[in-house]
């Protein structure tokens, strides 16, 4: 009697693998879900929050960008503004030079009068060009339909040591998103920023003391132009504990302004939102010949300007999301790549162990392929339904996981959990295709041999005739020396997870460790413990503000480096000679001195030329960097002060303000643009160690744990193989312990080995990493790990290590002695 | 050539005594391991032919190159020179595919080690020969036969020696193959044990009709086999047609 044709029997050895070996697959699967699934959290909070960020546009009317002028805006300077076309200076300024000339002199002086008129015309003219050609007012484009809307603001003190910017409460542009409360109703409420109440643990109902004035807290509120509380826009990262944003009544605004300066900031709006950054450009280039102009004929001057997609204020958080996602995908995918490599060795070890078996299938007439789409299966199966568990999981736990996670740093809407296709196939599809190509690879590799030399267990296309002839060491140090040699495959795999651990490592404990250096370096990395930055040197009268207090004159300008992913200021400073405090080497002509960051950032050699643009107009400047300087934590140009009012064309006697060591008491705060202080340098650290303190602690668990995993599954793999010697010499008589040492001992040396080689390789590559993150970001400062905490990395990954041993030596104590003899069968 | 194109010149199995032709050739096979003064001629100038339901017992003495031939017979092994033939076809002329679609429809293979999957228990393991079939014989009626009815949950660490040879024998068997090679099947049974396995398999040649090449070191064996080769030394020094063969009960060693 015939049967029915059957399907593949050999996938019922599936589930029994599985259950046989439970203990490797749950470790493998506990992981992979766990990190498959922080991804997927990740992919969809980022994805809801970044939905969330771009409908808040819309909904809170967030602005498309700012600008500052000198003094209030006319009706007349909004209407201009917003008719987006440049004032005509030339007619503007030839008027107003005619109506000069006639305070002087009449019309009705006839040849003398028109030859002076044609002169003041000219030289108007001539002035025109100059600046025609340094803001490029030729090439221009109007901008039509905007509408610009007043936001003041005034910077505070909140508390004692904190600064808030208050704005009035209004409804035409960056309107709050409140979290908890209602907006301020009367002179004596004010609502804050959500996460900055947080982070200094103020609540509804708290008073606060903003300007010496006590205030109620009405409002916990996000701001869409301050998704990330960035003071200045040049600033290495937010600050949400030193700084905060604020609302308060139009009533309670008028009686701040007079503890503080009123910014005359407006936020403006394009007729259509720019669709991306590059049409963003082209129009704020434009829109700021528009505001410049027309603010120079109004007797006024556009002091700042600041699109939204160059505000870091509004951009660092959603260009966060990006990056961060990009970064853990990266991280997920190496892991896959260890993880499919620990497959990858786990299945070698399979083939070697059922070599016989392989041989009698395929002398029976089963393919190659369908051999190698059987190895497969217990791969894929588990990565498979790993990540299906993960992205549940990544939908429904992850998410808020990640979410509370940036609400700790940022000032975000809340958001609703959004479907996200690719988060998807990025966590269920890639990480199954790394695995397949791995292990496809190594399968196709490994059952390469014929069906005869599967059965005759012959594997090695280039095995030695005779064993290697180890060195003259006792018998048991050749023993674990020739199980070293035999494993060869599975150290390396170790390596390259290792490797990868201790990458992730030296992040979790190199970067508290440079914010330590800097913290402690910080007095030492500023110029001076007072820079004072001045409005105008001159007082009202026209005479010099001087202090009483001892202090240098220098000279300050802010210019652009080219960096393709943010804009990065650097300060270029005019240094008193003989300086008491910056130690000026001998330049010639247009040499200067920079900041080792600004070099190791830019790559700017020794003796190199570089550019710097203005940041409104169209000039560009070239220095050469001649001289280096180590110590100061900015980016920085030194120069003579003489050389440096000749490069922007200044007077002679022109400066920006005071460098001191003590505070300047005697300078009417009136004049007073910014003071520069050490605290300016420890609010970023601060920032740095809140959003990362605490993660890093948990990081240095999860590598251990990591480093913990694979060696597990890796050192099973070398015993498993082994079990029939063992077994043999369990009969022989060797202790567990003695058979341990064998075994053990071994791996142990080869571990602590991998680890020294590892924690060098991966201090390397978090160098590499490192620099690259933050050409991305403003700012720049080394990567440093103590050697310290070099030996801290190995001693914690080993104590990971340690724990497998344990979990080795029972395995080495449950091999049956029976092992060996039914396996000689 | 035609990987398939061989297939339709086996004729249907069945009552042995139907046809007696000429099935397997084995022309003029030469082969040699190794090289230089290493080198070893395992096969020199071999020649003998098996009708098709044949019992045919290659027996010789260790080194003799039994094992080899049986291999080359069962396309997992190449021949330096000569040929082997078998319906006609000869394997030299079929590539790789060819070759494992020729094991996969035509042969089974009984080794000396049973090579049972270990996580499969009996039943599963007889189905890895089924699943190669499009025509597989009924497993339950097939463990029956031998005798593993009731272990047939039983995993092969489970059985003994001889419940595991069986149940090699029955993956052999089951997907019906023209041929069945036995590479010293008893090689690691005892006495009695040995006698089933011979007597299973004599049974299945009786039954099914499959032609049974036997590659044995046990001179008592030829006795129950139509047709026995004799090696030494690589060359085939007797080639004896057994006109009363016995039965493997009978046997005695």
């Amino acid at each position: 009697m015939k049967g029915k044709k059957i399907r593949n029997p050999l996938i019922k050895r599936l589930p029994r693998e599985f259950i046989g070996e439970w203990k490797k697959y749950l470790v493998v699967s506990v992981f992979l879900i766990a990190i498959i699934g922080a991804v997927s959290g990740m992919f969809v909070a980022n994805g809801s929050m970044l939905a969330e960020a771009d409908e808040g546009i819309e909904k809170y009317k967030r602005e498309d960008g700012c600008f500052v002028l000198e003094n209030p805006a006319s009706e007349e300077l909004i209407k201009g503004i917003e008719s987006g076309k440049e004032a005509d200076l030339l007619a503007f300024f030839e008027k107003k030079g005619e109506e000069e000339l006639n305070e002087k002199l009449s019309p009705d002086m006839g040849a003398l009068y028109d030859k002076a008129l044609e002169e003041v015309k000219s030289k108007v003219e001539e002035e025109y060009k100059k600046a025609e050609e340094r803001y490029g007012l030729d090439e221009f484009e109007p901008v039509y339909g905007t509408r610009v809307y007043e936001n003041f603001y005034i910077d505070l003190t909140e508390d004692t040591d904190r600064k808030v910017r208050v704005y009035k409460v209004q409804d035409n542009v960056n309107t709050a998103s409140i979290f908890e409360g209602k907006l301020p109703g009367s002179d004596d409420e004010i609502a804050i920023d959500r996460m900055h109440a947080e982070n200094v643990g103020l609540k509804i109902g708290d008073t606060v003391k903003v300007a010496g004035k006590d205030l109620k807290i009405t409002a916990l509120i996000a701001l869409p132009n301050y998704s990330g509380l960035y003071e200045n826009n040049s600033d290495t990262i937010f600050d949400a504990i030193g700084f905060d944003v604020a609302l308060v009544t139009p009533g309670l605004f008028d009686e701040l302004s007079e503890k503080g300066d009123v910014r005359y900031n407006y936020a403006w709006f394009y007729a259509a939102r720019p669709a991306d950054d590059k049409e963003a450009t082209e129009l704020s280039e434009n829109y700021l010949k528009v505001i410049m102009t027309q603010a120079a004929k109004d007797d006024n001057e556009m002091v700042d300007y600041l699109p939204a997609y160059l505000n870091q204020a509004i951009t660092f958080a959603v260009n966060d999301f990006s990056k961060d996602l990009g970064m853990t995908t990266v991280f997920m995918y190496i892991f896959m790549a260890v993880i499919a490599f620990v497959f990858a060795v786990t299945i070698s070890s399979t083939i070697a162990s059922e070599s016989k078996v392989i041989g009698t299938l395929r002398a029976s007439g089963y393919t190659r392929g369908e051999l190698i789409r059987h190895y497969l299966l217990i791969p894929m199966t588990v990565t498979l339904i790993s990540a299906l568990i993960a992205n549940i999981l990544g939908y429904t736990v992850f998410k808020d996981a990640v979410a509370s996670m940036y609400y700790n740093s940022y000032s975000l809407p809340r958001f609703e959990v959004r479907w996200n296709l690719k988060a998807l196939y990025m966590t269920t599809l890639i990480p199954l295709a790394i695995v397949l190509f791995v292990n496809l690879f190594v399968i196709i590799y490994k059952l390469r041999f014929t069906p005869l030399e599967f059965l005759r267990n012959d594997l090695k296309k280039y095995r030695r005739k005779n064993a290697m002839r180890l060195p003259r060491w006792s018998f048991l140090n050749r023993f674990r020396l020739r199980i070293i040699l035999q494993n060869i495959p599975n150290y390396l795999v170790i390596a390259l997870g290792v490797i990868f651990i201790m990458f992730l490592m030296a992040f979790a404990v190199g970067a508290p460790d440079t914010l330590n250096k800097i913290k402690g370096n910080a007095p030492d990395m500023i110029i001076c413990d007072y820079q004072t930055v001045l409005k105008s040197t001159t007082d009202e009268d026209g005479n010099e503000i001087k202090t009483s207090v001892p202090s240098e004159k220098f000279a300050l300008e802010s210019l652009r480096i080219y960096n393709p992913y943010v804009n990065e200021d650097v300060s270029i400073y005019g240094i008193s000679e003989d300086s008491a405090y910056v130690d000026m080497p001998e330049l010639k002509k247009g040499e200067v001195m920079i900041t080792s960051q600004l070099k190791e950032k830019y790559d700017i050699g020794d003796g190199e030329e570089f550019e710097l643009d203005a940041k409104f107009e169209n000039t560009r400047y070239k220095f050469k960097a001649a001289e280096t300087v180590d110590k100061y934590a900015t980016m920085a140009v030194f120069m003579p002060i003489e050389d440096f009012n000749e490069v922007f064309e200044n007077d002679e006697d022109y400066f920006s303000g005071y460098f001191s060591s003590g505070k300047i008491t005697d300078i009417d705060d009136r004049h007073i643009a910014k003071v520069l202080t050490i605290e300016d340098i420890m609010g970023l650290v601060g920032q740095f160690d809140h959003s990362m303190g605490n993660a890093m602690q948990y990081f240095q668990i999860v590598c251990v744990i990591l480093a913990a995993v694979l060696t597990y599954l890796l050192t099973k793999v070398i015993i498993d193989k082994s079990r029939t010697s063992i077994s043999m010499v369990k009969i022989l008589g060797y202790k567990t312990s003695e058979i341990a040492s064998l075994y053990i001992f071994g791996t142990t040396v080869i571990f602590v080995l991998i680890e020294i080689a590892g924690t060098l390789f991966g201090i390397g590559l978090m160098n590499i990493a490192w620099g690259a993150i933050l050409r991305m970001m403003t700012g720049w400062f080394d990567f440093y790990i103590s050697s310290l905490s070099m030996i801290k990395m190995i001693i914690y990954v080993f104590l990971g290590y340690l724990i497998v041993v344990i979990f080795d030596f029972l395995r080495i104590r449950k091999v049956p002695m029976d092992e060996a003899l039914k396996n000689v069968e | 050539m035609n990987r398939y194109s061989y297939e339709r010149k086996f004729i249907m199995k069945g009552d042995k005594s139907m046809v007696k032709e000429t099935f397997l050739t084995v022309s003029n096979v030469w082969k040699s391991f190794g090289h230089g003064e290493s080198r070893q001629e395992v096969l020199q100038g071999m020649d003998f032919t098996v009708k098709k339901g044949e019992f045919c017992v290659i027996l010789g003495p260790s080194g003799s190159g039994k094992s080899t031939l049986l291999n080359i017979i069962g396309g997992i092994d190449s021949a330096d020179d000569g040929y082997i033939s078998i319906a006609g076809d000869k394997l030299r002329d079929m590539d790789d595919k060819a070759l494992t679609m020729y094991r996969r429809k035509h042969l089974g293979y009984v080794f000396q080690l049973y090579n049972l999957i270990p996580n499969l228990n009996v039943k599963e393991n007889i189905e890895v020969g089924a699943y190669l079939s499009d025509d597989p014989l009924d497993i339950d009626e097939l463990l029956n036969t031998l005798g593993l009815w009731d272990h047939r949950y039983k995993l092969p660490n489970q059985l003994s020696g001889g419940q595991q040879q069986r149940t090699s024998i029955g993956r052999a068997i089951v997907k019906n193959p023209d041929i069945l090679l036995c590479d010293e099947p008893t090689g690691a049974l005892d006495y009695n044990t040995s006698k089933e396995i011979l007597k299973l398999i004599e049974d299945v040649n009786k039954k099914y009709g499959n032609t049974v090449i036997m590659v044995t070191h046990n001179a008592a064996i030829r006795d129950m086999a139509d047709h026995t080769i004799k090696l030494r030394d690589g060359k085939v020094r007797q080639n004896i047609i057994n006109e009363n063969k016995i039965s493997a009960t009978e046997l005695d060693w």
